[in-house]
């Protein structure tokens, strides 16, 4: 069994103004350090690998499903494998 | 898992006195119920079902004050909510719901649950939920916290609502620093009812199935209802922590089971209640208690979404969105297949039992066995020790308050940049109004109106509570609740037909807040009985005080009328240049408690002038008749500062103007007098409209131009209507911005 | 001409559009399901606004799953009218019947009031009742409605005259190009935030709505 994040985001293109809203909440506590926030999302996803590698599996969900490519992107990693 | 402690050890650690169960109560129940000694299960159904919170045991006496019946009255309090029959076969159902504690908490949950709750309410009924109301009540914008609550509230308003699909049509927003670490937040719920389809909280018939439906049973909220039923205490943070996390696509799913079921197979139900306040055991033991049967539940097969849950957390779950219904022997799969089709959960849970008792299993145990009666009609209620406050004792023997004005136009402007006062637009905005398109009036206006398909009649809707007018005199603050509400849904051209109400109060134990609540329902019944507007529904929330400040007694009124024919809809704007203004009702000297005092010196003090009910009712009446001839362009109820608001709320509608020229002082415009109305006739109607309201209605000018402009007794002014409209609509964004 | 009306689970403005279309317009319409399999009989179909599905993943995400939508691809392929208004929009695009994509309001509010929109193409069968450039004012009500599309696919909408309405005087949601409601390559799917099926009765305070109705019963089909 097998637990996959999968982190999805807006593109780099796309105005993310929960971000931006964020990062001012940010400044206004004093910390200029910050330079920037993106806000996304991440799914948890338990796997057991049959026939189909795990990455096949993550690649076809979040192509199906779990992202929507015109304005999102997504990448992932591999929190346990037992 | 805790390890279950035995009856003997219960009676002697008494874990009950933290969950609210009195020495006394548990004595009584040990000696006098059920003859032994209770079991750790049943002695935490004892302590939520005992809670102020499920059995009203100290309002009770009081509630009992209310008038209750009337010749369109189909159904009282008791059940789910009230039912008042608008002619065709219709019927409005409504209710009004606090959910005070949880939205201090996690408002934007507190909230969305509180909307969800009440909803609830409304289609165990078998009506459909059509529009929502929200009385809020919040401490002032200068503190960050405050403005948090505030759009986390509203958030959790439109959230669950506009996930419904039911639209928000009004309401009221009002700031007072008592509110601060105690917000009020009452949601009602106004359906509509072919009333052939009217159901209610019943179980009976032996062998019949009692059926759970909708959302699995999680540990959501365990002691919400005694967690309800007590103060917050600054020390005990941790206390902070039962709150319901709420679905609304999971209940809209549930709304169309139960409307298929109840609109298209009434003959397979007996009785259908939503699960509130203590879940499962508040539902089943009232509908047994309603049916006077026995009743028994098998506890592993209640749906769960939580491991390891014990009998007790099962029974007193407040998972949210879930309906228990008692079903014809032999309909359970029928029952079953509508909820099927919505991917609901609908599960056969007991069965009614010849007898009287109460009995639950679990993991094959007898885990409780009770009269059903000892966790409903046998509560003790308790008696409440009263004392007039000494606020109003000192108050009467000072002279009145009398507001002295040097400079009309800053106080005038100054008043509409308050925030009770300022536009709440920014906040109504977020909530979808129009949804189902049967919103003839929107949020912003006298009351929220809505239409009633196939025929020409609308629903009109108010919510109206001052604070303060009942803490400085809860009953003469109670008529005038019920009055101010009377005059938002008659302003629309409605009849008044009944009330719903939220009484929130502090802490019942204070005598003195006691006789608050008290005197508050003797003026709300009164004013009730004369208006002939009986009390259908209800629901009290007690305790509303942090570290023994209780906020003012806030009874919130919710008003339901109807608009016989939406010909004679009538708006608040002024509709033309060139119409005749009159103010309707006397004013007086009424200071007290108002925008003005607590604007000019920051406090409320004083007394409040009685009212004339029968005066009053007496030239509605005769407004209402002109309305519906037709004879009103406009009218526009006086409310919180008084005729200067409402003559500057009445010229931003279509920004036409006023002329006005009368007897009233400066301070006059501001005083609060109840009963009043700002009204606006065509000409060819004004000399039948004045004989009509003769001796109650006062021509005071016309509409005109774009600004107003006001000779007074003492002091005269010229404001434009598009400058007083932009401090009025940027007040509240302004102050919501600030960074502390 | 026989229109459906998809109910979703969490469909909730399916009876604003239904009365619309039966009691003010007298046109003949049915409810469909969204776990029906067929429009069998069905000459448009209309998807309305609401709350599928919760919104979850994202608005319109699960909905495109649903056993209806092949039927109303093929009702789509075949020329038929294909109207989707708020959810319905969404639910379009994520079934890429329509290009783009609807994110959160720039705001990040839910937001309901009248807004101002030009007519930008009168030449579809949606809008042949109204003027080019004609300003209406319609309703919105919703927290995803910002349009989104990468430019490649923005300019390709623009220049195909995809646009059919633009929010002329503010862009309550921050939508690119204040595109408010757009077709698909051939004309016959339309998809819009606003709500005009909120705007077809006077009793309600505005009509400027019931012309996109109008249009659409003038018309059966568009052809290929």
């Amino acid at each position: 069994m097998t637990t996959v994040r999968i982190y999805v985001t807006y593109k780099q293109s796309v105005f993310d103004p929960q971000g931006e809203a964020i990062t001012n909440s940010i400044h206004s506590l004093g910390h200029d350090e910050v330079k920037g926030v993106k806000v996304g999302k991440f799914f948890d996803v338990t796997i057991e690998e049959g026939d189909k590698p795990v990455a096949e599996t993550v690649k076809e969900i979040s192509e199906e499903l779990l992202v929507n490519f015109n304005m999102e992107t997504y990448s992932y990693k591999i929190l346990e494998e037992e | 898992m805790m390890q279950e402690m035995t009856p003997e050890e219960i009676k002697e650690k008494k874990p009950y006195l933290d969950w609210s169960l009195s020495e006394e109560e548990y004595d009584y129940i040990c000696d006098k119920l059920l003859h032994r000694l209770p079991n750790y299960t049943e002695t935490g159904l004892f302590s939520a079902m005992w809670s102020e919170h499920c059995s009203y045991k100290k309002s009770k006496p009081v509630l009992r004050l209310f008038p209750t019946k009337g010749p369109r009255i189909l159904q009282g309090p008791g059940e789910g909510a009230g039912v008042v029959d608008i002619g065709d076969g219709q019927a409005v159902v409504f209710k009004a719901e606090s959910h005070n504690h949880p939205t201090a908490v996690e408002p934007y949950q507190g909230a969305a649950t509180g909307v969800g709750g009440i909803l609830r309410d409304v289609f165990s009924m078998g009506a459909r939920p059509v529009a929502t109301l929200d009385s809020l009540h919040f401490g002032e914008l200068d503190d960050a916290h405050t403005r948090w609550l505030l759009n986390e509230t509203v958030a959790g308003i439109g959230g669950y609502g506009n996930c419904m699909g039911i639209p928000t049509v009004g309401g009221e927003l009002t700031f007072d620093d008592i509110y601060k670490g105690n917000p009020v937040m009452n949601a009602m719920s106004v359906g509509l009812l072919d009333v052939k389809d009217m159901q209610k909280g019943l179980a009976q018939g032996e062998g019949n199935a009692v059926m759970y439906v909708g959302a699995k049973t999680g540990r959501d909220g365990i002691h919400g209802a005694t967690f309800a039923s007590h103060s917050f205490d600054s020390e005990h943070e941790s206390q902070r922590s039962a709150v319901q996390v709420g679905d609304p696509f999971m209940e809209k799913l549930l709304l169309e089971a139960c409307l298929e079921l109840t609109q298209k197979h009434a003959d397979w139900l007996v009785g259908i209640q939503d699960m509130g306040a203590a879940g499962i055991v508040s539902s089943s033991s009232e509908m047994a208690s309603e049916g006077k049967s026995g009743m028994e539940l098998n506890l592993d097969l209640v749906p769960q979404r939580e491991s390891g849950m014990s009998a007790y957390e099962i029974m007193l779950s407040e998972s949210q969105e879930r309906m228990l219904l008692c079903v014809k022997k032999g309909h359970e799969e029928d029952v079953k297949k509508i909820f099927d089709f919505y991917d609901l959960d609908a599960v056969v849970i007991g069965r009614i039992t010849s007898g009287h008792n109460y009995v639950l299993r679990h993991h094959g145990e007898v885990v409780c066995d009770i009269p059903v009666t000892s966790l409903t009609e046998d509560v003790l209620e308790e008696p409440s020790e009263e004392k007039q406050p000494q606020h109003m004792i000192d108050d009467a023997a000072k002279p009145a308050w009398e507001p002295e004005i040097t400079d009309l136009a800053k106080t005038y402007k100054q008043m509409l940049a308050q925030p009770t006062i300022a536009s709440k637009e920014m906040f109504t905005q977020t909530y979808d109004s129009m949804v189902r398109t049967s919103t003839v009036v929107g949020p912003g206006e006298d009351s929220g109106v809505l239409r009633v398909r196939g025929t020409h009649k609308g629903i009109a809707m108010t919510t109206d509570g001052n604070g303060r007018f009942i803490y400085l005199d809860p009953e003469i603050g109670g008529k005038r609740a019920v009055v101010e509400a009377a005059s938002n849904i008659i302003a629309s051209g409605a009849e008044p037909l009944a009330i719903t109400d939220c009484l929130n109060f502090g802490n019942p134990n204070e005598p003195e807040v006691f006789w608050e609540l008290h005197h508050s329902v003797m003026g709300i019944a009164k004013a009730c009985e004369v208006l002939e507007t009986p009390v259908v529904s209800g629901n009290v929330s007690l305790y509303n005080e942090t570290d023994d400040k209780s906020i003012y007694p806030t009874p919130m009124v919710g008003m339901v009328g109807l608009v016989k024919n939406l010909d004679h809809l009538v708006r608040d704007s002024f509709q033309e240049a060139g119409d005749d203004l009159y103010l309707v009702g006397q004013t007086g000297a009424d200071y007290a408690g108002s925008e003005l005092q607590k604007m000019l010196t920051g406090e409320i003090s004083g007394s409040l002038n009685d009212l004339d009910l029968d005066h009053i009712k007496d030239y509605q009446k005769r407004l209402l008749a002109q309305m519906e001839a037709g004879h009103v362009a406009s009218a526009h109820d006086l409310s919180e500062g008084g005729l200067a608001v409402s003559l500057a709320e009445s010229s931003f509608g279509h920004g036409i103007g006023a002329e006005v020229a009368c007897d009233l002082t400066s301070a006059e415009l501001f005083s609060e007098t109840p009963g009043r109305f700002l009204v606006s006739v065509p000409s060819e109607y004004s000399a039948e409209f004045a004989a009509a309201l003769a001796g109650d209605a006062v021509k005071i000018g016309q509409t005109a131009g774009d600004s107003l402009k006001l000779t007074l007794q003492d002091q005269a002014a010229d404001l434009p209507v598009a400058e007083l409209k932009q401090i009025w609509e940027e007040a509240l964004p302004c102050l919501m911005k600030s960074k502390d | 001409m026989k229109f459906a009306v998809i109910q979703f689970p969490g469909s909730n403005c399916d009876i604003d559009l239904y009365e619309a279309l039966h009691t003010v317009c007298g046109a003949d319409v049915a409810y469909v399901p969204s776990k029906e399999s067929s429009l069998d009989g069905f000459d448009a179909v209309m998807l309305p606004g609401g709350f599928s599905y919760g919104d979850y993943l994202r608005a319109g995400a699960i909905a495109r799953f649903t056993n209806i939508m092949p039927a109303i691809v093929e009702m789509a392929k075949a020329g038929k009218p294909v109207f989707g208004t708020c959810n319905g929009f969404q639910i379009l695009t994520e079934a890429s019947l329509l290009p783009g994509a609807l994110k959160r309001n720039d705001s990040l509010k839910f937001v309901c009031k009248t807004v101002e929109l030009e007519v930008v193409n009168n030449d579809t069968i949606f809008t042949s009742e109204y003027q080019k450039g004609e300003k209406i004012n319609l309703p919105i009500a919703h927290a995803d409605g910002s349009f989104y599309a990468d430019l490649e696919t923005l300019q390709k909408i623009e220049d195909n005259g995809q646009v059919v309405f633009r929010y002329s005087k503010e862009n309550p949601n921050g939508s690119l190009n204040n595109i408010a409601g757009i077709t698909n390559e051939r004309g016959n799917v339309l998809g819009m935030m606003p709500h005009p099926e909120r705007a077809v009765e006077a009793l309600l305070g505005n009509t400027d709505g019931l012309r996109l109705f109008k249009s659409i019963l003038d018309h059966a089909e568009v052809k290929a």
